[in-house]
């Protein structure tokens, strides 16, 4: 797969953007490790958390799919031992495990703050060695063909990548509704019930839990669920009063690791438009969403210069910028990629090895 | 009419002492927490700062091309200042109680910067946490020795109380790793990218504080802008 993202990114170069079929190899797991804390209610929130997520996906886009676009499953994982310790080098260690093999870990805990209980969310993006480099535990690798987040210009011998924005950061506060904070610790798992929007309670999920059916158009987003035995639907609860940016975030990124531009584009969008988000996130979204459209076929440069507007000493900014230039593919462009560079040399560090390559590809 | 939520002492600083790089903040007892609401608040505070440090130097770190030249944010942490035979913190009265004695104690213990404060109010709805952050010589730059963060005591602004502290102390780390010297005149430019990582990081937060409050949000961005003005000025290009 990684042949495939040469040769896009080699067309990308040579011609107008266009858009090519994403045919993703590899399933992507995100590890949801109960929330630290009081146990059920970390526990549940973790559950819902991952309702959310998993409900932002799709394999296949339906019906319209003219270039057949497969991104393959993602796999949601839970566990009810929590992280060895609330840091993302934990959660970093334990997603590598090799019985688990996660791409995303959100984690994080529950806390009380000034009367109120508030949810903080942690996302850990862990680094994976390609598998000619692996060495187990100290460079472990996934063992994935595509490593779709990361993006790469190729041009001739010479190739420029960017990865993620950041592997490592926090969501806002989720400040729990007292009802949910009420509810959720007193039971272990969130109820199945046998109809869609009521109905008796057959059981409560549990870390065998599969979904069968999503349906987020319907009030409560009830999703068709398998678990201790039982088959029904769950609910998904409101747990705070206000919109969080969590879903769209992480969902885009889900969709980044799996190929699915178009739906990552409209996911970073609603981060950048959501009032909730903290300007960091903001910023990554920015990035993401221009990354994705050039590799839609498209053009994210409109991004880029936004994230450079709103984060002019950013490092990131530049490269991703530096990366939307070369992709454009024109002499005038790579100009401006050279020029761009040449004033925030100093954002670099001397002996940079990205910055060398871009400079050598930009005036190339 | 509302006071600054941030203000400046203007200082003449003597030379460091200090070999190593700093990477520890101080925590004293803030005062006015003897009521029970107010002691609350602060032990609130306190666990949010004590877990937010090292994640913030963890979430930095993770970018691996400057993991290697920011050394001291590994180490960044809330380091509780004991009182002397008892088990509560030491109040600032005791080994700090004026200027001479903080710029003393910030030279001999290699502190990043010193925390202290008060919880206001007395009604336990609308309490206010109002911290006093010492620099010492790392606000030369900017001539910003002691700087002030007040904010409601509220879920809220739970994101806005950690961001606004992590920008002053990104500012500290900032200033830290340039290593201007103490009259302000010469700094290490080869590590002036690791001091624009860190005020970039601090800007995007400064940003978000704003949306909470508006006054702290721009007092914040403007001691990070002459801050970057000063490593322009160190370091021009």
């Amino acid at each position: 797969m990684r042949a495939f993202a040469g040769a896009l990114a080699a067309l990308v170069l040579a011609a107008p953007l266009s858009a090519q079929t994403v045919t993703n190899p590899d399933e992507i797991t995100v590890y949801f490790p109960p929330l630290e804390g009081e146990r059920n209610l970390g526990s549940n929130v973790a559950m819902v958390l991952s309702l959310q997520l998993a409900q932002t996906g799709r394999q296949k886009p339906w019906p319209d799919n003219p270039l057949g676009h497969d991104f393959n499953t993602s796999v949601m994982a839970w566990s009810d031992a929590p992280l060895a310790a609330p840091s993302h080098d934990a959660a970093a260690a334990a997603a590598t495990d090799l019985d688990l093999l996660a791409q995303i870990v959100v984690w994080g805990d529950t806390r009380s703050y000034a009367g109120e209980v508030i949810a903080e969310v942690n996302v850990t993006l862990p680094r994976y060695a390609k598998p000619s480099a692996c060495r187990g535990d100290v460079d472990p690798c996934d063992y994935r063909a595509a490593n779709l987040e990361t993006w790469t210009i190729i041009e001739g011998d010479s190739r420029l990548s960017v990865g993620p924005p950041r592997r490592r950061f926090g969501l806002s506060a989720i400040r729990l509704r007292a009802d949910v904070v009420d509810a959720f610790g007193d039971v272990e798992g969130l109820p199945i019930r046998s109809g869609l929007r009521d109905g008796e309670v057959l059981g409560r999920t549990g870390l065998d839990l599969r979904f069968l059916e999503f349906n987020p158009q319907l009030p409560g987003a009830p999703t068709k669920v398998q678990s201790r035995g039982v088959t029904g639907y769950v609910e998904m609860p409101r747990i705070t009063e206000r919109a969080s940016e969590y879903a769209d975030m992480v969902g885009g990124i889900l969709q980044v690791f799996r190929g699915d531009w178009r739906a990552a584009r409209q996911s970073f969008g609603r981060v950048v438009e959501n009032p909730a988000t903290r300007t960091p996130l903001r910023l990554d979204a920015l990035l993401y969403r221009g990354m994705a459209a050039f590799r839609d076929g498209e053009d994210g440069m409109a991004d880029f210069e936004a994230a450079l507007a709103l984060a002019p000493y950013d490092r990131r900014a530049v490269q991703f910028a530096v990366m939307g230039h070369l992709a454009r593919g024109t002499e005038a462009q790579r100009a401006r990629a050279s020029d761009l560079l040449g004033r925030q040399r100093h954002l670099f560090e001397p002996d940079d090895a990205w910055f060398t390559q871009a400079r050598r590809l930009s005036s190339g | 009419m509302r006071l600054p939520a941030l203000l400046m002492l203007l200082a003449a600083l003597p030379a460091s002492s200090w070999a190593q790089e700093r990477s520890t903040v101080h925590l004293f007892q803030y005062g006015s927490t003897n009521a029970p609401a107010s002691a609350t608040a602060f032990l609130d505070f306190r666990d949010l700062m004590s877990e937010k440090l090292p994640r913030l130097a963890s979430e930095l770190l993770a970018d691996d091309d400057r993991a290697g030249g920011l050394t001291n944010l590994d180490a960044l942490a809330l380091q509780p200042v004991q009182a002397d035979g008892g088990d509560g913190l030491e109040p600032p009265s005791a080994r700090i109680p004026n200027l001479q004695r903080r710029r003393q104690y910030w030279r001999d213990t290699g502190a990043l910067a010193l925390l202290t404060g008060r919880v206001k109010g007395s009604d336990p709805a609308s309490l206010v946490i109002r911290s006093t952050f010492f620099l010492g010589e790392l606000g030369q730059p900017t001539r910003r020795e002691t700087l002030d963060v007040e904010l409601p005591f509220t879920a809220a602004v739970y994101d806005t109380t950690n961001d606004s502290h992590s920008v002053v102390l990104l500012y500290a780390l900032a200033m830290e790793a340039l290593g201007m010297t103490a009259d302000g005149t010469t700094a290490d430019c080869n590590r002036q990218a690791h001091a624009y990582f860190l005020l970039s990081q601090a800007s995007l937060r400064a940003d978000s504080v704003a949306t909470d409050d508006r006054d702290l949000g721009a007092a914040l961005a403007t001691i990070v802008q002459d801050a970057l003005d000063a490593v322009k000025a160190a370091c021009p290009a």
